[in-house]
């Protein structure tokens, strides 16, 4: 900033005021998009960065994305609880499916276990949506969901949903 | 008319306030998260593929993708191979989302199968390059990420995509902060990180889709990419996906 003082600075040299003024004007306009660049550059703008074709950003953005909440749980923070359901499950023909398949999103069940239930939903529609008969779907799955099996009833009146081929009264196959 | 001195000091003033936020830091979310320790990669097993659908639900609930058909960060694709036909048919209802409904007679068919589609999180991505401010960018993980605050909604990275895996989220979203920017799959970031699954892996019931780090020896994915015959999108346009699938016809794109 001394240098601006320009009066002092020159008594020795003799410069022109032309050149004088300009060179101040030079140095301004340099100082003011130092200054603004600063202000406008987010403060993580390059912070993490080692390649700029592919990794020029705000490294606090990786931070806001990180720290987004969860909607859904994990299998294995249910097994914490339920842990019977669970291998009860896992024994069975249902063994692939994760909890929240059909329960729903639960990380709010499991940050506050009273209240928000996941939901259970017993409607022949959440069966449909993988039992109903598909050509599109793979050989070998099991797709026996029509109209007339059950006659309309509800799945779970005789399926046990955990495990499909355990029957409501303790019949197996 | 300001003097000289003032106008000097005002700069210098904005310098200072400038360098000072700099040394506000934002919180780390995960103390022990080092992402010089992961490189993820996705596979997805079409012939396990059943089509429900609970995948694109599960994505549109986890990560606030509006509820509407259009928006999808991932969705099912059902391609039908009719007897007789040269070119095949390809629909995806609501992406998939309530699942399909039978609407091709069986007889016709020759071969059907369904193709769960995502953001490939390419190791050469073209949609970072093209993004004029910075906004999106690949994580040293493998991710490929948008800044919903530094995003000015050009769409240059929907365009560049040729997966068609990115979106404009719609003004009337229910993300305030992300309304008007280009949104996309980020493999569940903000749980990967946490050392959940994404997810539509975790709630897939046929585990047809498979997320995994190939930095880590036991993993699952590092032993289906070594040694099963895997295919990935589009390979010509040389993106280097890190999506992988498996029992992929060779027609689909």
């Amino acid at each position: 900033m001394a240098l601006f003082n320009s009066e002092k600075l020159c008594e020795g040299i003799t410069m022109r005021t032309a050149t004088k003024r300009f060179l101040l004007i030079y140095l301004t306009f340099i100082v003011v998009f130092l200054a603004l660049r600063a202000i406008i550059v987010p403060p993580s703008f390059g912070e993490l960065t080692d390649d700029y074709t592919y990794r020029w950003f705000r490294a606090d953005s990786v931070r806001e994305i990180m720290q987004l909440d969860m909607k859904f749980a994990s299998k294995e923070m249910c097994a914490g609880c339920h842990k019977d359901k669970v291998e009860f499950l896992n024994r069975g023909a249902h063994s692939t499916l994760s909890c929240e398949t059909c329960h729903g999103p639960s990380i709010k069940h499991v940050q506050n276990p009273g209240d928000n239930l996941p939901e259970i939903d017993t409607s022949r529609a959440l069966c449909k949506l993988c039992h109903e008969y598909n050509p599109t779907r793979p050989e070998g799955f099991p797709q026996k969901f029509t109209d007339e099996h059950g006659y309309g009833r509800l799945c779970v009146d005789c399926h046990n949903p955990h495990s499909p081929w355990v029957f409501k009264g303790g019949v197996e196959q | 008319m300001i003097s000289r001195r003032k106008l000097l000091t005002v700069i210098a003033a904005l310098a200072g306030f400038a360098s000072l936020r700099k040394t506000v830091k934002a919180q780390e979310p995960t103390e022990n998260y080092d992402w010089n320790k992961h490189y993820y990669a996705f596979v997805v097993d079409t012939n396990k593929c059943i089509g429900c659908g609970r995948c694109v639900r599960a994505c549109k609930i986890e990560n606030e993708v509006p509820m509407l058909p259009f928006f999808f960060r991932t969705w099912v694709e059902r391609w039908v191979w009719l007897e007789g036909h040269e070119e095949p048919n390809v629909d995806s209802p609501n992406g998939g989302f309530d699942g399909f409904p039978p609407e091709y007679d069986e007889r016709a068919i020759s071969k059907s199968y369904f193709v769960p589609k995502l953001c490939n999180h390419c190791a050469r991505p073209p949609c970072v390059q093209v993004c004029p401010v910075g906004a999106t960018y690949m994580t040293k993980d493998g991710v490929i990420l948008v800044d919903e605050k530094y995003c000015i909604g050009c769409r240059y990275c929907i365009q560049a995509c040729p997966y068609g895996a990115r979106y404009l989220y719609p003004f009337d979203g229910p993300r305030e902060s992300r309304r008007g920017t280009a949104d996309k799959c980020t493999w569940c970031y903000h749980r990967i990180t946490r050392g959940y699954k994404p997810a539509c892996v975790e709630v897939c019931p046929t585990q047809a889709r498979k997320f995994g780090d190939l930095m880590d020896p036991e993993d699952e994915i590092r032993k289906i990419i070594e040694e099963e015959r895997i295919q990935v999108l589009k390979p010509e346009m040389g993106t280097k996906p890190k999506v992988f699938y498996l029992g992929l016809d060779s027609e689909v794109r």
